[in-house]
Formats: structure tokens, sequence, C-alpha cells
């Protein structure tokens, strides 16, 4: 008796909770909750506190819930969340891989005539684009990759930034024969090896493959990784190897930050995300691009679109996700976005005035230079074994062995050859 | 007829008794294990037979993987079970000799600690002390091929060196004090007692923790992952059956996954592991037994 009239307890209790839910449910109808998944965790608190404020402010009736997932399970967890019609109202959109997946499954609401998205270029849009050109994603934010460089050791060892190869090397020597600091930190753990291909050969290639020229050249097969123009850019990556850290095959992303931080290496091949990191307030780096061959040859600056937004072609609330995604392509959300997340930098064609010095300086870079996105992420990326796993892993042993430019060069195309029709021998 | 009610109603109380763990162990065991293998013959809803199996073992690419994070995981075992059991053994053997007295359970403590620590705290400590830049060590050690998955071994050696040890512990603990005895009134000394007696009655022990240790390793992830990610280098020297599983599965960088050959690389891993123990059960273990009380 005792325990049925437990269970009886408990029934009534359920029987209460269920209209209950119902109630709250239809309370929170009345005003439309707009959901944000993301991988940026790091952004919580700008998001929550600065941004999502200004726009409920603007447009009372909605609320928008920041919700953004761990970054290395995102992909998996979007794509699930996708199938089994919950995922969140608004989703970050990657660059290629995972939006063009989403995309061929119908998971994105085509943006065609979202009006405010005529202010970015066809380039910033061609990552989250289908074959035709449609665009699924506004493009929010984009970052490069480039060099932070310690201002002090370079006035004590009395150095100029440089700007070609050439001198680019004789700095490095110069330093390494001094013997006081690590000439240049990069990533030699197998586990950060990304680095290597984003901050390594996509920051000093396209200036030998001529941008991205050079990466359609590959996508169509008209030119081959063997080529001399691909052959110099590993070598150019390659020609590092003297002035890295000790033990270079342990050292992790991470180490590599601390060592310039700490002022015990010179110079960082970096991105422009790690701008708080690498340039907190009171430090003393400035930034330098890709160094060229010739001097007075025009120098090439690596853009790549790290985020959008699209709408998730299952949420019921289309309209309001639309208006919020019109929001993001206005000047003030590139302006507010630009000054909370240094480093990260708008993609539309408005003028943004940057507080961050260190963020400037990256912007400058820009100046004169030839822009460019990585190469290989698209197309090449579609099969196994993808373009990005072999590079990482073919830069990385080249890198930490004696592997040359060369023999990575050939490896790569090999692989591609496997496997890619337009790279397949005939 | 009387006792033929009273058999069934025991045996209504056995299903009884038995049925919550039962409905456990087919919700979480059997039904997962089915239907991955029911998955891995599919692909995106379709049904092909054999060909995800097909592919792992024929691809170049696919098949080589697999063959390097099979040889992995041997390595993984054999490193493994030849340190740590004889370590525990070791151990175990100290902490029941009487010769830490009072202190026992203080050492016994303290050796059983690091299982506790989470493999990710376990692993970054580790990296710290062993790194060539902060570290005691000037040798990168995780970052050379050779010696990279040794080390991550000994470092899982290190943390799980408690549940060997306990488990021989509490076996050694168990031997009936009048045969030691009666060993030193014959004259034994304290070796022979302990490699001619005392071996050889645990010997059940030891066996079943080599085959527990050849799971652990087989199943092995957590750690590598936690160091060196879903693509463990350097050149894929650390990959292991269970992140190559996990980077065919839920994908990695950026390959996006592929549920189905991830089932097929489950379902590989699973029959290796069911083969291997059921080998060692066949051959080893049976006779391990005969040599009991």
């Amino acid at each position: 008796m005792k325990i049925r009239s437990k269970s009886l307890v408990f029934a009534i209790g359920i029987s209460l909770l269920v209209p209950a839910a119902l109630v709250s449910t239809t309370a929170v109808a009345a005003t439309t909750t707009l959901t944000i998944d993301s991988w940026r965790t790091d952004d919580s608190k700008i998001w929550k506190e600065k941004i999502i404020p200004i726009y409920e402010k603007a447009n009372p009736g909605v609320k928008v819930v920041w919700a953004p997932s761990p970054s290395n399970e995102y992909d998996s967890a979007l794509s699930l969340r996708m199938k089994s019609k919950t995922a969140a109202d608004v989703v970050m959109c990657r660059p290629y891989g995972l939006t063009k997946a989403l995309i061929k499954d119908k998971h994105l609401t085509p943006l065609t005539g979202l009006p405010g998205l005529e202010n970015f270029t066809k380039q910033s849009q061609q990552s989250w684009a289908d074959a035709k050109g449609v665009p699924f994603c506004v493009p929010s934010a984009s970052v490069g990759a480039g060099f932070y460089y310690n201002k002090n050791i370079f006035k004590e060892l009395n150095l100029t930034v440089p700007k070609t190869q050439a001198e680019f090397i004789a700095v490095l020597e110069k330093i390494k024969k001094n013997g006081k600091y690590t000439p240049l930190v990069a990533t030699g753990l197998a586990a950060d090896s990304w680095m290597l291909d984003q901050m390594g050969l996509q920051l000093v290639g396209p200036y030998y493959w001529k941008g991205d020229a050079g990466g359609v050249a590959l996508d169509n097969g008209t030119r081959k990784v063997t080529d001399p123009e691909y052959v110099a850019a590993f070598e150019a990556l390659a020609s590092w190897k003297p002035y890295l850290p000790k033990a270079f095959s342990s050292v992790s992303y991470s180490d590599a930050e601390q060592l310039f931080i700490l002022g015990r290496a010179a110079i960082a091949a970096e991105g422009s995300w790690s701008v708080k990191e690498m340039a907190p307030p009171g430090s003393n780096v400035g930034v330098f691009g890709a160094p060229v061959a010739k001097a007075g040859d025009k120098p090439y600056v690596q853009v790549l679109a790290d985020h959008g937004f699209g709408i998730n072609a299952a949420s019921p609330n289309q309209a309001a996700a639309k208006k919020l995604l019109t929001w993001f392509t206005t000047k003030e959300f590139a302006q507010i976005y630009a000054n909370n997340l240094p480093g990260f930098f708008p993609l539309s064609k408005d003028k943004i005035t940057i507080d961050n010095k260190t963020a400037q300086a990256w912007l400058n870079l820009r100046d004169g230079a030839i822009v460019n996105a990585p190469i290989g992420m698209d197309k090449m990326n579609t099969g196994t074994p993808n373009w990005f796993s072999v590079t990482t892993n073919l830069l990385n042993v080249m890198m930490t062995t004696k592997m040359t430019g060369k023999q990575a060069a050939a490896e790569l195309q090999k692989s591609l050859e496997s496997w890619y029709p337009p790279q397949k021998k005939k | 007829m009387k006792s033929n009610t009273l058999a069934r109603r025991r045996r209504r109380q056995l299903l009884l008794f038995t049925s919550p763990a039962l409905a456990f162990f087919l919700l979480f065991a059997v039904f997962p294990l089915l239907s991955t293998i029911y998955i891995s013959f599919y692909k995106e809803d379709v049904f092909v037979g054999l060909e995800n199996f097909v592919f792992l073992f024929t691809n170049d690419e696919a098949s080589e993987r697999l063959l390097y994070a099979f040889l992995h995981n041997c390595q993984f075992f054999l490193i493994a079970a030849s340190i740590q059991l004889p370590t525990a053994l070791w151990m175990a053997a100290l902490l029941t000799s009487g010769r830490v007295r009072r202190m026992t359970s203080f050492y016994r403590t303290l050796l059983f600690i690091p299982t506790t620590l989470s493999v990710v705290i376990v692993g970054f400590i580790w990296r710290l002390i062993i790194s060539p830049l902060w570290g005691i060590v000037d040798y990168p050690l995780l970052g050379e091929p050779a010696t990279a998955l040794p080390t991550i071994t000994l470092m899982s050696v290190w943390q799980y060196l408690g549940i060997p040890m306990v488990f021989l512990y509490s076996a050694l603990l168990s031997i009936p004090s009048n045969i030691i005895e009666a060993a030193q009134v014959d004259g034994a000394s304290d070796l022979r007692i302990f490699f001619r007696i005392k071996i050889p009655l645990i010997a059940p022990q030891i066996g079943i923790i080599t085959i527990l240790t050849f799971i652990w390793t087989f199943n092995g992830f957590d750690i590598i992952y936690a160091l060196n990610g879903g693509m463990p280098g350097p050149d894929y020297a650390t990959d292991v059956l269970g992140t190559l599983f996990y980077r065919t599965f839920f994908g990695w960088g950026a390959d996006l996954g592929n549920q189905n050959l991830g089932a097929a690389t489950a379902t590989v891993i699973f029959f290796i592991i069911l083969l291997g123990t059921a080998a060692y059960f066949a051959t080893v273990q049976r006779r391990l037994k005969a040599s009991q009380l």
C-alpha cells in the first residue's frame, strides 16, 4: 500500500508538471526566441553582455540566446542536430567542409536577396555558397596569418623588418648568431600541425603560386603540386628549419606562444586571432607579412573567411532569423564585432576603425597587397585522404625530419593522384 | 509434484532477481553492439553488405592505417603488460611482506591515487614534466616517432598501476597462512616461497589481469586523444584503433566523419578483442586454473 501511494504521488506530480511545461512554452511563444549555435565559446561574454543586448533593445519582442558548443565537438554535434531537426535557429558557419555538406543536404536556408548581403565581396561568400553561387551564410569575420615580432629584441640587435626572403633569412641568422633568443617560433608537435599549414605553407606560399590562381590551377588539375611554384613554397617553409626552437618536434602551439610572450623568441609565425595573447597592452610587438623573393614585388596577404552565420532550414522562426542576419550585415554590427574581438576582421566593404593598434597593424598588411584565400580547402578536401590531413601531416614531418620540400610536395601529389579526379594520372 | 512447483518458483525468482541487471546489460551493451554491427552494413541508409569492410581492408590508405593502428595497439599492450604487471606484483609483494608494517595502508593509498586522477590531468602534467622547454628531459620524447608511443604507454602504466596492484595485493592476502608456515618449517627461503608457492597460487589472478590489460589497451583512446588529438602524430606514430575509430566515425579536421565506416571499424575492433580474449581463455587461463588449490 505504501509503495502504491508513492507511485500515486509520482503520477500526480507528473500530471501537474506536464501542463506547467506547456504553459511555460506558450508564455515564451508571445516573444520570439532565437538561439545561436557557435563554436566560439571564448566569446560568450562579449555576445551576452555587448552584442545581444544592443539587438534586443532595438527589436522588442525578440529574445536572442547564445548557446555555443565546444569547438572540437561542434562539427559532429551540428550535423547530428541538423539531421534530427533539433539545431539552433541561427548557426555559425565554418568555411567550406561542414557548411558545404549542410548546404548539400538542404539544412540551411538560401539567403538570396537578403538585404545587406550586397555589402560583401563575392570572394568572401564563396566559402559558404553552393556550386551556383547562391549564398547561405552572412560572412562575419576573417582572419589572416603573418609574423609577430618583438620590437625590443629587434632594437637590441639592431634589426629591421625584413621584406624579402633573403632579408628574412639574414635577420634570422643574426638572431641565431647572437645566441640569446630563439629566432623564430612555430609549432612542431603533430597534434597542432594545422598551424604549419595555415601559418606556414599558406602564409609564405601564395607569393610563389600567385594566390588564388594557384589554388584554382590545382583544383582543375592544370598544375601539379610537384610543379616549381608549389615546390618553391614548400622550400620557403623548409628554410625556417635551422631557426626554430630546440626539440622542435615537441613544441606545441601554446609552447610556441609562451616562448614569444615571455620574450625568449624574436619572431612568431602566427595568426591575427591571437592579438590579445601575443600583444597584450603594454607589450612592444609589431606585425609583418610574408616575405617576397625580389625587392619591389607585390606582397600577398592571406585572408581566411573564418566564420559566418546561416539559418537552420528547419527553424520555425525564419523571418526573425533573417532579420537578425540582416543586422549582422550592417556597419554597426561590424564595428562592435571588430572592436570586441580584435584580430577578427569584418568582411563587409564598410570602412571600419579598429581601436586595438596591433589588430589595426594586421589590417594594414592588406594595403597594397594582393589578398588571397588558403588553397586546397574546398574541392580537394572532399575525399579520402583529404588535402588538409595529408598536408598538415607532411608539413609536420618535413619540419621535424630531414625531409625536403621537394619530397613533401611529391608525397602530397601522390596522395591527390590516388583519388582526386582532376589530378588522377591519365 | 511439490518439488516441481518449488523448482518453478525458484526459476521465477531467479528471473526476477537477474532481470534488472539483464535489462541494463541488454539495453546498454548488447543493443548498441548489435546496432553498431547493423549500421556497418549500410552506406547512407542503403544496404551494401560487406562493402565497408572490403574498403577498410583493401583501400591503400585505410588498410595501412588499420594495420598500423593494430600494430601500435600490440606495442601498447606488450609494453603495458611487461612493465605494469611485474611492477604491480612487486609492489603488492612488498605491501604484504610485512616490511612496511604500519605504513601499509599509506603506501597502498599513495600507489592508488594516480588511478583516481583524470586522464587529461595526467597527460598534461607528464607533458610538462618531460617538455624540453619547461621540464626536465632534454629530448623531445613525444615528438619523435620512435619514443612517442612508449612514452604515452608509460604514462598510462604509471596512472593505472594501482588497479593490478590492488588485485594482486588481495590475492596475496588470501593465501592461507598455514601453507606458508608449513613451507617455512620445511626450511624454504622467502624467495623460494614467493616464486614456488605464492606465484603459482595467484597465477589465475595474474592471468585475469593480463587479459584485462589486453582489453584496456585495445580499447585505449583517452590518454592518446588527450595528448595528441584525433590524428595522433608524429606521422600517425601514436594512432591506435580507438583513435582511428574516433577519426573515422566523428571526423577530425577537414574529415567530416563517416558513421557507417566508423561502425565497421568498431566492429573490427570488437572482433579483435573477442578473438584475443577467447584464444587466451581457451589456451592459457584454463591451464592456470588447474594449479589452483
